[in-house]
C-alpha cells in the first residue's frame, strides 16, 4: 500500500506495556508536527474527595489503593503529612525502616519496568515473553530482583499489594529477627545480580536522543533521597516540600483528565533520569565509578538513560536495605502514639516515578477536611508531550505510520507511566496533511 | 512464607538446600495466591491447611504468595510441576472446587490484577521461559457470596472450607501429586 493511499487513522487496539488507558494523537502538516496529544482518558477517581471526613489511618490505607504497583509511596507521602500535622516525630528506627520498605517498592517497580515494559522495546521484541525465549537468565534475574522487592514489603506490611503495615508514628508491628536475618540473605544475593543488571542494561542498544529538560527531584543531606529531602531542580530550585505550591501549578487540558503540571510555566521532568541527574554524588562511589568504566555519563540529557538509572536504582535500593538492616534490632515499641490534633501539613516522597506531594488538612478530630494528591505521572504529562514531539520529529516524520507508533509507544513506555493499574489501552492516530486535504474535498 | 514445607533450593524463608544437584526430579511446587485479608484469603488457608496435611510429602513445597510473579523467588526448574491455589467468584456455590489448565481459566480470572504482572502474563512467562514442563494447574475455590464486596454495613463471610470441601480439596491435590 503506498503512502498516499493509505489511511490517517491507525488504531493499536492493545498496548500491553503502559500501566492504563491512553491514547496518542498526532497531526502532521508540511513535514511538521502541528499538533500531538497524549490524551488520558478514564474516568477521574475522585480520591482527593473521597478521604474527606476519613481518620489519619484510613487515609493511609486508601491511599495505597490509588496505585498497585506503588502503594508504599503512597502511603509514606501520606504519612508524612498527616505526622507533621499530629506533631509525631518517628522514632529513628521507624525512619530507618520505612526507607527499607520504600526500597522494596523500587526495586520491584523498577525491574517490572525494566525486564518486562521497557527491555523489549530497546532488543525488538515485541513482548516480555518473546524476549524471555532469547534472554531466558536476564529475565530470570529480573523476575527475582522484583520478588525480593515483594518481599521486602510483604515483611513489613503483611503483603506485597496494598501493605497494611503502616501507621501514624511507625508501623503496626516490628518484624521479628528471624524474619530479617532471612531478608538480608536474600538482599546479599541479589546485590551482586543488580550490578549485572547496570552491566547489562548499559549495553542495550539505546537510541541516542539528547533533549533539554529540567530535572525536579528530592535532595537529601547526605542520603539517596527516597522518603525525605527538600525539592530540588537543575536549574536552581530549592523548596521546602511546604512551599510546592508557590512555584508548581497544576491545570486542566482539555485532552486529558489526569491534571498537567508545570515548574514555573514550564513541563518538567520527574522520576529516575531526574533522580540520578540531580543526585549523582550520592551515589557510592563504586557505583559511580561503575557508570563511569561502562561509560554512561550522567547527568544526562538522554531520556533513554531512565532504564540505566532504574537499574542503578535497584543496587542503591538493595544496598540502603542491608545497610539499614545490619544489626537489625525489632523495636519494643515500633510506633509513636499520635494524638488527634487539627492543622495542615505536606508530606513528599521520591515514588519509583518521581516526586509524589502530598497536602492535608485535619479537623481536631484528626479527620480529613482536604486532600490534594499531585502524583508523579501526571507532571510528567507536558513533559511527555514535549518530548514525544522531538523524538518523533528527530526520527523521521516521513516514517511509514507503524514506524512512527512504535517510536512513540517507545518514548511514552520509557516514562514507565502510571495511568491507571486496571487496563493496558493505547489508541493512536496519526491524521497527515493529505489526509486533511482528502477529507476536505470529500466534503 | 511461614506454611512452606520441603523447600528447596533459594526458596524465601527455606532451609536453603543446593538446588541444582542430587534431587530427584519432577518436584512439585504448591502455591496458594491471595492475601491475608477478605475473600481472597482463601487461596492461602486452603494451601496453609494443604501444608500441614501433606508435611510428610518431600516432594512438595507449599507456600503462598501474594503476587503470582513471586513463583520466580523459588527455584524453580523446567522438569518441575506447578499447581496454584487460588479464590474465584461466580463458578458455582460457595467452597466448588474447579481445575483448570492454563489454557482453560476463564480470560477475567486470568488477567485480574491491580498490579503489573496478572496471572496470564505470569503463566506467559513460565511458558517462555520453559518451566514446569511437568505440567500446570489451577486450582479454584469459590468464595463465600459476598465476600469482597467490602460494602459498608455489610458482613463479610469468613472465607474457609468445611470438612467436606477440605476432603475435596485434599483428593483433588492428591490425585495431581501422584498423577506424576
Amino acid at each position: 500500500m503506498s503512502h498516499d493511499t493509505r489511511t490517517g487513522e491507525i488504531h493499536v487496539p492493545i498496548l500491553a506495556r503502559v500501566e492504563g488507558e491512553g491514547a496518542l494523537d498526532i497531526r502532521i502538516a508540511a513535514g511538521r508536527i502541528e499538533a500531538l496529544t497524549l490524551r488520558i482518558f478514564e474516568p477521574p477517581r475522585l480520591f482527593e474527595k473521597l478521604l474527606e471526613g476519613r481518620s489519619t489511618q484510613d487515609v493511609i490505607d486508601s491511599v495505597a489503593r490509588i496505585c498497585g504497583i506503588c502503594p508504599v509511596a503512597y502511603q509514606m507521602s501520606a504519612v508524612t503529612a498527616l505526622e507533621s500535622i499530629l506533631g509525631v516525630t518517628p522514632s529513628p528506627w521507624v525512619e530507618a525502616m520505612r526507607r527499607v520498605m520504600y526500597c522494596g517498592e523500587w526495586l520491584q517497580s523498577h525491574s517490572l519496568h525494566i525486564h518486562l515494559l521497557a527491555a523489549p522495546d530497546f532488543l525488538g521484541f515485541e513482548s516480555a515473553p518473546a524476549m524471555a525465549r532469547d534472554y531466558p537468565d536476564e529475565v530470570r534475574r529480573g523476575l527475582r530482583l522484583q520478588g525480593l522487592g515483594n518481599e521486602i514489603i510483604r515483611t513489613f506490611g503483611g503483603r506485597s499489594v496494598h501493605p497494611v503495615g503502616i501507621c501514624p508514628g511507625g508501623f503496626f508491628h516490628a518484624p521479628d529477627t528471624a524474619a530479617i536475618e532471612a531478608l538480608r540473605q536474600h538482599l546479599a544475593e541479589g546485590l551482586e545480580e543488580a550490578r549485572e543488571l547496570i552491566t547489562w542494561v548499559a549495553g542495550l542498544p539505546l537510541p541516542e536522543d539528547d533533549q533539554a529538560f529540567v530535572s525536579v527531584s528530592l535532595r537529601h543531606d547526605h542520603d539517596y533521597p527516597i522518603t525525605e529531602g527538600r525539592i530540588v531542580s537543575d536549574q536552581g530550585l530549592d523548596i521546602a516540600p511546604a512551599d510546592f505550591e508557590q512555584h508548581f501549578r497544576e491545570f486542566q487540558v482539555p485532552h486529558s483528565t489526569a491534571l498537567h503540571a508545570q515548574l514555573d510555566g514550564h513541563p518538567y521532568l520527574v522520576g529516575p533520569l531526574a533522580r540520578l541527574n540531580n543526585n549523582l554524588d550520592r551515589l557510592p562511589e563504586a557505583l559511580r565509578q561503575l557508570l563511569d568504566d561502562l561509560g554512561v555519563r550522567f547527568p544526562s540529557r538522554n531520556m533513554f538513560h531512565s532504564i540505566v538509572a532504574r537499574a542503578v536504582e535497584m543496587h542503591v535500593a538493595l544496598a540502603e536495605a542491608l545497610r539499614l538492616t545490619e544489626d537489625y534490632d525489632p523495636a519494643a515499641e515500633p510506633h509513636a502514639e499520635a494524638p488527634a490534633r487539627a492543622g495542615g501539613g505536606v508530606g513528599c516522597t521520591e515514588a519509583p516515578r518521581g516526586i509524589l506531594w502530598h497536602r492535608y488538612a485535619l479537623d481536631d478530630q484528626a479527620r480529613v477536611v482536604e486532600a490534594r494528591i499531585v502524583p508523579p505521572t501526571s507532571q510528567n504529562q507536558a513533559r511527555m508531550e514535549e518530548d514525544l514531539a522531538a523524538s518523533l520529529t528527530r526520527f523521521g516524520l516521513e516514517r511509514d505510520d507503524d514506524a512512527l507508533r512504535l517510536h512513540g509507544e517507545m518514548v511514552i513506555r520509557n516514562y514507565d507511566p502510571c495511568i491507571s493499574c486496571a487496563t493496558h489501552f493505547l489508541d493512536f492516530r496519526v491524521l497527515r496533511e493529505n489526509d486533511l486535504r482528502k477529507n476536505v474535498l470529500r466534503k | 512464607m511461614s506454611c512452606e514445607n520441603k523447600p528447596r533450593g533459594n526458596a524465601p524463608g527455606a532451609a536453603v538446600t543446593n538446588a541444582a544437584d542430587g534431587r530427584p526430579g519432577g518436584h512439585a511446587y504448591l502455591f496458594g495466591l491471595g492475601s491475608p485479608h477478605g475473600g481472597d484469603r482463601l487461596g492461602w488457608l486452603a494451601v496453609e491447611w494443604l501444608g500441614d496435611a501433606l508435611r510428610e510429602r518431600d516432594d512438595l513445597t507449599v507456600a503462598r504468595l501474594d503476587q503470582p510473579v513471586d513463583l520466580f523467588l523459588h527455584a524453580v526448574t523446567p522438569r518441575d510441576r506447578l499447581l496454584l491455589v487460588d479464590a474465584m467468584r461466580g463458578q458455582g456455590p460457595p467452597g466448588t472446587l474447579k481445575v483448570f489448565a492454563p489454557a482453560e481459566l476463564p480470560t477475567a480470572a486470568a488477567r485480574l490484577s491491580s498490579h503489573g504482572l496478572d496471572l496470564a502474563s505470569t503463566l506467559a512467562l513460565v511458558e517462555a521461559l520453559g518451566l514446569f514442563r511437568a505440567g500446570i494447574r489451577i486450582i479454584g475455590i469459590e468464595m463465600p457470596a459476598e465476600a469482597g464486596h467490602d460494602m459498608p454495613g455489610r458482613e463479610m463471610t469468613a472465607p474457609g472450607l468445611d470438612e467436606a470441601q477440605a476432603r475435596r480439596l485434599h483428593a483433588a491435590v492428591l490425585g495431581w501429586l501422584d498423577a506424576g
